[in-house]
């Protein structure tokens, strides 16, 4: 199978929704736009990834989501991190940092 | 991780399925809010596309795209749900019911068929149970409790299987310490007369030893149970404890009862406690009452310082362990108890040991016939219900083809493999649950069943063990059969089914359903042969000629040796009553004998052959003694080779006697034993001899052993005493095709004295039943299972080929076009059935010749390969086969070529 190009890998996706929630609340349409907007296009959220994605990070107690109502006054189910979720976050990204720099090591020096 | 982050964590984790659990209680809000977010994502993307530049139409389509199927993601989001599990088994279940309601007929098909085999299996669980497993109720710690059997080298008395010992084995092992912190030891049940005159009955009562309930652990529901000293001197203590079951039923739970007498063998015994409601005994009777071994002999149960005879081995020993100790230990240490008292009694084998056995039925040497045949009734019912598995996997199946477009559907739908598998289980364990609810129904009526053998109380007991039980057996059929229909239906539902939903079936689908019908004809060809075996045996069993006239005779014993009555009075009474009887209309003529015909006691006799100075040895039993009456021979119908019968006049003159054919042979091997004169008896010794004035035909001592075993008459009249035991039998013949109830026969005795003790009247084929039981249970329940098997497998079958014939309409069409004839359109479909029917008989009949000769000891007067059960069970299923085969198959030759093509 090839992957789509610019379509997140699954592994990273829970990382990157859950720095996109590190500095504010935001509803899953908001969080996508925010991925692509950020990476510059470079990363495209494809949607049927994002909402199991929150599912599961709500599961384990990541995020947590409340109905809220946007600035147009529309309701809107809006996902935060929790305070494990921001434990989660520090370690999921050194783990991240650390894998990027083993594999960029290896494509340095192999 | 630090404290403060675990807590964190588990807070979160707390408050995250908290959360999930109240969705799932909001399961529609829940979806509703799913929704909702759905659609505003939605709409926020069209409103980008928007100002992006493209048309609305445009734009919501391009967001749709963008987002894909929004179904298949609802449904991957839900899929994320741990709860997912219990939400996805009660939409299972709503499916389930709806689409039982839509196919009525299949599901009660199904639940019909499963019931049938579910409990079938359930209720003979039960029976196994009983015996296997289950120490008698109301014992404290049974583990701990040992039934401990003597085992002595020398013939004769004891069995080398290990057996009962005497009284004096039971003083030599409580006064030796052992492994044991008690013994106690009981006789064999025995059946007391209680009350005297009309209203007198009978209670069955057991002869223990006063420890004998502190040792169960048994608690008195009322009073208390035997004080030591109330076991010691014959009969000075009259006490008995009664059972919580004969106080209901003869004195209403009344607590009054304790002190009052009960008249028991005609002796006024003491009422001082009532056993606990659950504790009927330790074997399968249900005894009324318990007395100790003091009063054995005074009730006239056992003869007067039988106490004290090594060679009375009556007495039945239980042992409970000390809590510290181990069982062969205590064993060896009971055998060296013995051993040290054998020196004191020389009559003894000097080195006999100790086997134990446990409180279950079936454990130890002497297991009862029942057991085997129960571990047989379980086979044949577990093949029964594998047959209506199989019949359901068939039903199933043929569903799962009609819905396989759907399948298919779902699949594209997005819904997994593994949902939609679950889904086949879900439904499955629907079927199996609601076949077990109703096969619980079928279990408490064959309880019903049940509880008219001689099993063990527990075995008709309607308990939480039948319950946990067929619940389990559902589950286990539930999961079984949803796995097997899952994984031949799932597998094979390809996503392109929507597009082939209306091509045949592959070939594998046909081939499993074919096996099933395989596996149907094979399992019900082994019950059919299995019930062939069983009715052949019971007729040959039936067929016995005893040498009486069995069906014709009534036998009335009542016990006047404790009565006081003179023996002058006592024949009085039988010559009187026996008048009176004769008198009554249907009855031909009364005669007396001492043991009756088939009654399995007997008293030995020594003889001297005249003319030689040694008999050979005789292996077999016997030669035996019976007293009989003036025209005794007559009335039972046995009849006289040669010689003549017992008369008035041989009650005075010179002694004679009457040899059955077989004792003739034995003193005469050449014949000529009439009019020779015979040293009987104590004449062996004392000189004397008793002429031989008649030959009569081998009467059964047993109905279905040993036919032929050496029997001596005397004239009963010449000494009624002679035999010291049991109780003279009146035999009564009524005549041909007449009806009469024992209770005329019982109240023309009772009318000759007012006081006379229980006196039973039955008929003789009663003897037999228990003879006959095992093949008439053994008959009933194959052919029972045995023709639920081959219908359901015929239904099978019937089914297998009418889906063959509606899968192959446009070929038959084709084919009757192209000017087919009716035979070649038969066969066509008869050369399917075929296939299977040959294949399943082959494996029934090889499994049958293989195991068959394992039934060979419950089998009676026929071969376990009996060719005739064989033949006749396979022609029997080959029939009804071909009828199951001929339907479908002439379906096929009705079919209309031009309907048939044009319904494709």
């Amino acid at each position: 199978m090839t992957t789509p190009p610019g379509d997140v890998l699954r592994g990273t996706l829970d990382l990157l929704i859950l720095r996109t929630l590190q500095q504010s609340s935001l509803h899953g349409w908001a969080i996508g736009q925010r991925i692509q907007e950020i990476s510059k296009d470079a990363l495209k959220v494809g949607q049927g990834s994002l909402y199991p994605a929150l599912q599961r990070l709500e599961e384990k107690g990541w995020v947590t989501s409340d109905w809220r109502t946007t600035e147009e006054n529309r309701r809107a189910k809006f996902y935060s991190l929790t305070r494990s979720g921001r434990h989660a976050l520090e370690k999921e990204t050194e783990s991240w940092r650390r894998y990027v720099d083993a594999v960029d090591l290896v494509l340095r020096l192999a | 991780m630090s404290a403060p982050r675990l807590v964190d964590r588990v807070v979160d984790w707390t408050i995250g399925h908290f959360r999930q659990l109240r969705t799932l209680a909001r399961k529609r809000s829940a979806e509703r809010e799913l929704n909702e977010e759905m659609a505003y994502h939605i709409e926020l993307e069209t409103r980008k596309n928007e100002a992006a530049g493209m048309s609305p139409a445009e734009a919501r389509r391009a967001a749709l795209i963008e987002f894909g199927g929004v179904e298949r993601y609802k449904e991957e989001v839900r899929q994320s749900r741990w709860i997912r599990v219990i939400e996805d088994a009660a939409s299972d279940l709503r499916y389930a019911g709806r689409l039982f309601r839509r196919r009525r007929a299949l599901a009660i098909a199904i639940v019909t068929t499963l019931a049938l085999g579910i409990g079938g299996t359930a209720a003979v669980s039960k029976v196994v149970d009983a015996l296997f497993f289950r120490p008698p109720a109301g014992v404290s710690e049974p583990k701990r409790v040992l039934r401990l059997l003597i085992v002595r080298d020398e013939g004769g008395i004891q069995s080398p299987l290990g057996g009962p010992g005497s009284y004096v084995d039971y003083r030599a092992l409580v006064d030796r310490k052992t492994g044991f912190a008690s013994i106690a030891a009981y006789l064999f049940p025995a059946e007391l007369d209680l009350g005297r005159g009309v209203d007198a009955s009978r209670v069955r009562g057991r002869v223990v030893t006063a420890n004998f309930f502190r040792l169960l652990g048994v608690q008195p529901a009322l009073g208390r149970f035997f004080l030591p000293e109330e076991d010691g001197v014959e009969g000075r203590n009259p006490v008995v404890v009664i059972s919580n079951g004969f106080w209901t039923r003869r004195f209403g739970r009344a607590p009054s009862i304790l002190g009052r007498q009960l008249l028991l063998n005609d002796m006024a015994l003491t009422i001082i406690g009532v056993a606990d409601g659950e504790f009927t005994g330790l074997g399968a009777e249900r005894i009324d009452v318990w007395v100790p071994t003091a009063m054995a002999a005074p009730l006239g149960l056992m003869f007067h310082g039988w106490r004290e005879h090594s060679g009375m081995a009556a007495v039945s020993f239980i042992g409970r362990l000390e809590h510290d100790a181990m069982a062969g230990a205590a064993l060896s240490e009971a055998a060296s108890a013995l051993r040290l008292a054998a020196e004191s009694h020389p009559e003894l084998d000097r080195t006999p040991s100790v086997i134990q056995a446990s409180l279950i039925p079936a454990s130890g040497p002497y297991r009862p016939k029942a057991a085997d045949l129960s571990l047989w009734l379980a086979l044949v019912a577990t093949m029964a219900l594998v047959v209506a598995c199989a019949n359901v996997a068939n039903l199933l199946l043929a569903r799962s083809v009609a819905r396989r477009h759907e399948l298919a559907v779902r699949l594209s739908l997005g819904a997994s493999r593994g949902r939609l598998f679950r889904q086949h289980l879900t439904e499955s364990a629907v079927l199996a649950l609601l076949g077990g609810a109703a096969g619980m129904l079928v279990a408490i009526a064959g309880l019903g069943l049940i509880r008219r053998f001689p099993l063990p109380p527990a075995a008709g007991h309607i308990d939480a063990r039948l319950l946990a039980f067929t619940l389990s057996l559902s589950l286990l059929v539930g999961c079984v059969l949803g796995i097997f229909i899952a994984s031949s239906s799932v597998a094979e539902a390809p996503l392109e089914g929507i597009r082939e939903a209306r091509a045949p079936s592959t070939l594998s689908r046909s081939g499993t359903r074919r096996t099933l019908v395989v596996l149907q004809v094979a399992l019900s060809l082994i019950l059919l042969i299995g019930t062939g075996l069983f009715i052949r045996s019971l007729r040959a069993a039936t067929r016995v000629d005893p040498g009486v006239d069995i069906d014709r005779l009534m036998v009335l014993t009542t016990d006047l040796s404790r009565s006081g009555y003179s023996s002058t009075e006592r024949e009085e009474f039988y010559a009187e009553a026996g008048r009176r009887i004769a008198g009554l209309a249907g009855v031909e003529r009364t005669a007396m004998v001492h043991f009756a015909p088939l009654d399995r006691s007997g008293r030995g006799i020594r003889f001297d052959a005249p003319g030689r100075d040694t008999v050979a040895v005789y292996e077999g039993e016997g030669p035996y003694l019976n007293l009989a009456g003036p025209g005794y021979f007559e009335t039972v119908g046995t009849r006289i080779l040669s010689g003549r019968s017992f008369v008035d006049a041989d009650a005075t003159g010179e002694p004679v006697a009457i040899f059955n054919e077989r004792m003739a042979r034995l003193v005469a091997p050449r014949g000529g034993v009439i009019g020779s004169c015979v040293p009987l008896d104590e004449q062996v010794q004392h000189g004397g001899c008793t002429r031989i004035v008649g030959v009569v035909e081998n009467q059964r001592k047993y109905y279905l052993e040993k036919p032929d075993v050496p029997m001596v008459f005397l004239p009963r009249a010449r000494n009624p005493d002679a035999i010291a035991w049991g109780r003279p039998s009146m035999m009564i013949r009524l005549r041909a095709g007449a009806e009469l109830q024992p209770a005329r026969i019982r109240a023309a005795a009772q009318s000759v004295r007012g006081d006379l003790p229980y006196v039973s009247v039955q008929p003789l084929s009663k003897l037999v039943e228990s003879d006959l039981l095992p093949f008439r249970l053994g008959a009933t329940l194959f052919s029972l299972f045995g023709f639920i098997a081959v219908a359901l497998a015929s239904v099978g079958l019937y089914g297998m080929l009418t889906f063959f014939v509606a899968e192959r309409t446009l070929e038959i069409g084709i084919r009757r076009s192209l000017g087919a004839d009716t035979s070649s359109l038969l066969w066509l479909v008869l050369r399917q059935a075929m296939a299977p029917i040959t294949v399943g008989v082959i494996f029934g009949l090889a499994a049958a010749l293989g195991g068959t000769r394992f039934l060979g000891s419950l089998l009676f007067g026929v071969k376990a390969r009996d060719p005739l059960s064989f033949a006749a069970a396979a022609a029997l299923l080959i029939a009804v086969a071909a009828i199951a085969a001929l339907v479908p198959a002439r379906r096929a030759t009705r079919v209309d070529p031009a309907i048939a093509m044009r319904a494709e």
